[in-house]
């Protein structure tokens, strides 16, 4: 979600107070966490950009149970235009997980594009969307690939009056070439790896949980990507994380069941949640689903009990793995035996040989 | 000395100089004698490259005695040989489209590797590249080879087809290879050679292009710092040396791309043909000459003096050779409007994607366009117990150029053998097999059968 804010309070405690009687440009995203802000810490990071200084304080902005909501960065740096140059000077927000989050211009302050000309409010908000694209191809240019070979020669490195490159010009507000990409790279930059280091320091399994309630689900891949993170997670946060192993997105499912901890399946709620999800996954999931409990250090009989009564149904890759599965924890209660032998004279030559090698390695 | 004795004595000297000395353990062997075998097999797939894997996997899965038959020592074809480690795309729009045997391949290679898989949901936009999985090309070999072994398959490396002939029930077909000549009787024969080899030796037409996409020898070159190199001097002195003649037009379209990506796919082999021992031979030579004579030349230039090859594939991939004449001819028009055939097996995602002398510009399918593969694409014209998978289905050029990517021919390989095996079952020909048989059985092993 997009909007035009007049600094109207979402980061009202980062803005000093005396600049609040005039109105200001601020475009921001959708925060991870709800926006309460109750203190501000400055952080002196090492930028690693080509300041003659390059070191910068980044502020985190933190709620009142002492979470990180979010960051920003004082941007006040000269951009040239046509020979003559005239500082950027604004604020850059970052979401907790690194993303970007938006813009708030000072009071006073406006961009300007070609000949000084302000940016309208569509190029703001046009700059706003350019800006949290971070598969941008800008990513990929640098400073000489903004003009034309021809127009380099005239040693203007001014990405204004100079024409812009054609590849480039999807990528950038028009006439404000060179402030687009020193804001794009800014975004992308070294402060982006900085944030997350400190939100994840900062880490909770409470602030987890609260993390995947985010409509943004970049929000949902960042944590599951930094769970190693906590030393151990709730029982409900298990479970939210088995909710997630769904049919509806299969690269979540996926990261779920890569990065959910193996000590958290010597759980048998966990155990049957997971097989829960299993009846309702496509073969790709199921089979990491299965996969996954073979890491367990037991497999509960309620859990046994399920997978049993799903024997029949399966077929190919599936069945092999749960025959691994029940090889793995020597299972040889009565009911599964059972179901085997019924296996065992299946007109499926491979499942009857799947269901035959079980019961010899049994006797 | 009696000169009878001395004879007898000499004869014993000479024959202990004729005779090579046997150290302890050693036996003379007899000379090796070329063996003939005879076998029978439900189902006989020949190649074990990317569809030829998947379909002997299926095959053996649904309970059907099956034999695979690989000219090369390993499986996996253009993944693990040809070196191109990115086997196509598997989701399209947010949603898989490709699942089953081949997906669950690439899913266990990527998990044996510690690998992650790039989100899915995030579109890809023009850089469908996004979407590709990396494998690890052993790991990959590993695994088929296993799960080949685990579904009962019978493999049979160094092998390839000399003679295939129609029989009563099925086909009787020699193969040799090292020291054997194996004479298979099979009911359902699976042609998964890429090329349509087995086609032909079938009698089945086939067709071809005048000129065909170039193959790729893919390579790793290092020792160089990518961030200093002065990329508009190489420039003009690789464009001088192909103007000069020195290096062959075409062949690296791009130096700067060549070095960005320190090689892997960024070669063109004009006219390189897997099909024979003889044109494979040659587009294998052609692309290590290519390789180095670039290297020679490269390590001329200021900053890439100490460049070296520090990988390179055993052969030269290939794109493009020929194609059967099917039931249906998948056109370029069906293609990117997505059709869904009646009888659609599988889907297809992928750019139109035609490598040329220009290089490629690959033209992406509009916004939720997923193409799909018709079952009657998979059978030569007038056969019986025959299907192909991979990229010689029948298809014209262009939508041929999208078809050939190996997730695509992974769908086909399980769908090829799904038919073949409820043929064999039923005791009939895969077009005649019901299509809500086909759907039935490949949706019970994970794959993603288009609805109509």
């Amino acid at each position: 979600m997009l909007r035009l804010m007049v600094c109207l309070g979402i980061f009202g405690l980062a803005c000093p107070s005396k600049l609040w009687s005039q109105e200001r440009l601020a475009y921001f995203g959708v925060p991870t966490l709800p926006q309460h802000p109750a203190v501000v810490h400055r952080v002196l990071i090492d930028t690693g950009e080509n300041h003659a200084l390059g070191k910068d304080t980044l502020f985190q902005v933190v709620n009142a149970k002492g979470e990180p909501i979010a960051y920003y960065r004082k941007i006040l740096q000269e951009a040239c235009f046509n020979g003559q140059c005239r500082p950027l000077n604004l604020q850059l927000y970052w979401n907790i997980t690194g993303r970007y989050l938006g813009f708030e211009l000072p009071s006073g302050e406006f961009l300007s594009k070609t000949e000084h000309v302000p940016f309208t409010a569509n190029e703001y908000h046009q700059l706003h969307k350019l800006l949290a694209d971070s598969l941008s191809p800008l990513g990929n240019f640098n400073y000489l690939d903004l003009t034309p070979t021809a127009a380099r020669k005239t040693e203007k490195l001014d990405g204004i009056t100079a024409p812009t490159a054609t590849s480039v010009l999807p990528y950038v507000v028009k006439g404000a070439v060179y402030t687009t990409y020193v804001l794009w790279k800014l975004v992308y930059g070294s402060t982006q790896q900085e944030v997350q280091r400190l939100t994840k320091q900062v880490l909770t399994a409470a602030m987890a949980h609260d993390m995947l309630e985010s409509p943004d689900r970049s929000d949902h891949f960042w944590l599951l990507n930094n769970l190693d993170g906590l030393d151990s997670l709730t029982g409900a946060l298990e479970q939210q994380l088995v909710g997630m192993v769904s049919d509806r997105d299969y690269t979540l499912g996926e990261r779920v069941l890569r990065v959910l901890p193996n000590r958290s399946l010597n759980s048998d709620t966990i155990q049957l949640e997971l097989l829960q999800q299993f009846q309702g996954s496509t073969y790709s999931l199921r089979l990491l689903i299965l996969e996954k409990l073979m890491q367990a250090n037991a497999l509960y009989p309620s859990a046994v009990r399920v997978l049993t009564a799903q024997l029949k149904d399966l077929n190919g890759a599936a069945l092999a793995v749960a025959f691994r599965l029940f090889r793995k924890f020597r299972i040889k209660n009565k009911e599964t035996l059972t179901e085997i032998r019924k296996l065992q004279h299946s007109d499926n030559a491979y499942i009857a040989s799947l269901a035959s090698d079980y019961l010899d390695d049994r006797d | 000395m009696k000169r009878r004795s001395a004879l007898a004595k000499l004869g014993a000297v000479s024959l202990g100089i004729a005779s090579p000395r046997l150290l302890r353990g050693e036996v003379f062997a007899q000379p090796y004698e070329r063996k003939e075998r005879q076998l029978e097999t439900d189902i006989l797939v020949i190649g074990g490259g990317t569809a030829g894997v998947i379909a002997a996997i299926q095959a053996g899965r649904a309970g059907r005695k099956t034999t695979l038959v690989e000219n090369g020592s390993m499986l996996g074809g253009t993944t693990t040989t040809g070196g191109v480690n990115f086997p196509g795309i598997f989701f399209a729009w947010g949603k898989q489209v490709i699942g089953g045997i081949g997906w669950e391949l690439v899913q266990d290679a990527v998990t044996l590797a510690d690998g992650t898989l790039p989100d899915f949901s995030v579109p890809h936009g023009r850089q469908h590249w996004r979407h590709q999985v990396r494998v690890n090309p052993a790991i990959y070999a590993l695994l088929a080879e296993e799960k080949c072994v685990q579904a009962g398959v019978q493999l049979r490396f160094y092998e390839t087809p000399t003679h295939i002939e129609a029989t009563k029930n099925g086909w009787k077909v020699v193969t040799v290879g090292k020291g054997t000549q194996t004479h298979i009787q099979c009911n359902q024969l699976i042609d998964c050679t890429g090329n349509a080899y087995a086609a032909s030796l079938a009698g089945f037409k086939l067709l071809r292009e005048a000129e065909t996409q170039p193959g790729t020898l893919q390579f790793k070159i290092g020792d160089y710092d990518y961030a200093h190199l002065d990329m508009a001097m190489i420039k003009a002195k690789f464009n001088e040396a192909v103007a000069q003649g020195e290096l062959v037009k075409g062949e690296f379209l791009n130096v700067e791309s060549l070095l960005h990506s320190a090689g892997d796919n960024v070669q063109h082999i004009a006219g390189a043909d897997a099909t024979t021992s003889e044109t494979h031979s040659l587009a294998n030579i052609t692309g290590r000459a290519s390789l180095l004579r670039t290297v020679r030349f490269l390590r001329t230039l200021p900053g890439l003096e100490k460049l070296k090859v520090l990988d390179m594939q055993n052969e030269t991939a290939v794109r493009e050779t020929y194609r059967i004449d099917g039931l249906y001819r998948i056109s370029r028009e069906d293609y990117v409007s997505g059709k869904v055939f009646d009888d659609a097996v599988s889907y297809s995602y992928y750019p139109i994607d035609l490598h040329d002398a220009n290089g490629v510009a690959p033209k992406h399918l509009e916004q939720g366009k997923v193409a799909t593969v018709p079952l009657r694409a998979l059978i030569p014209k007038d056969s019986r117990n025959f299907l192909v998978a991979g990229r010689c289905l029948s298809s014209d050029r262009l939508a041929n150029s999208a078809l050939r990517v190996q997730a695509s021919c992974m769908g086909m390989g399980q769908a090829a053998a799904a038919a073949a095996v409820l043929a064999n079952k039923q005791g009939t020909s895969p077009a005649e097999v019901p299509m809500s048989d086909v759907r039935a059985l490949l949706e019970e092993h994970g794959a993603i059968v288009p609805k109509a």
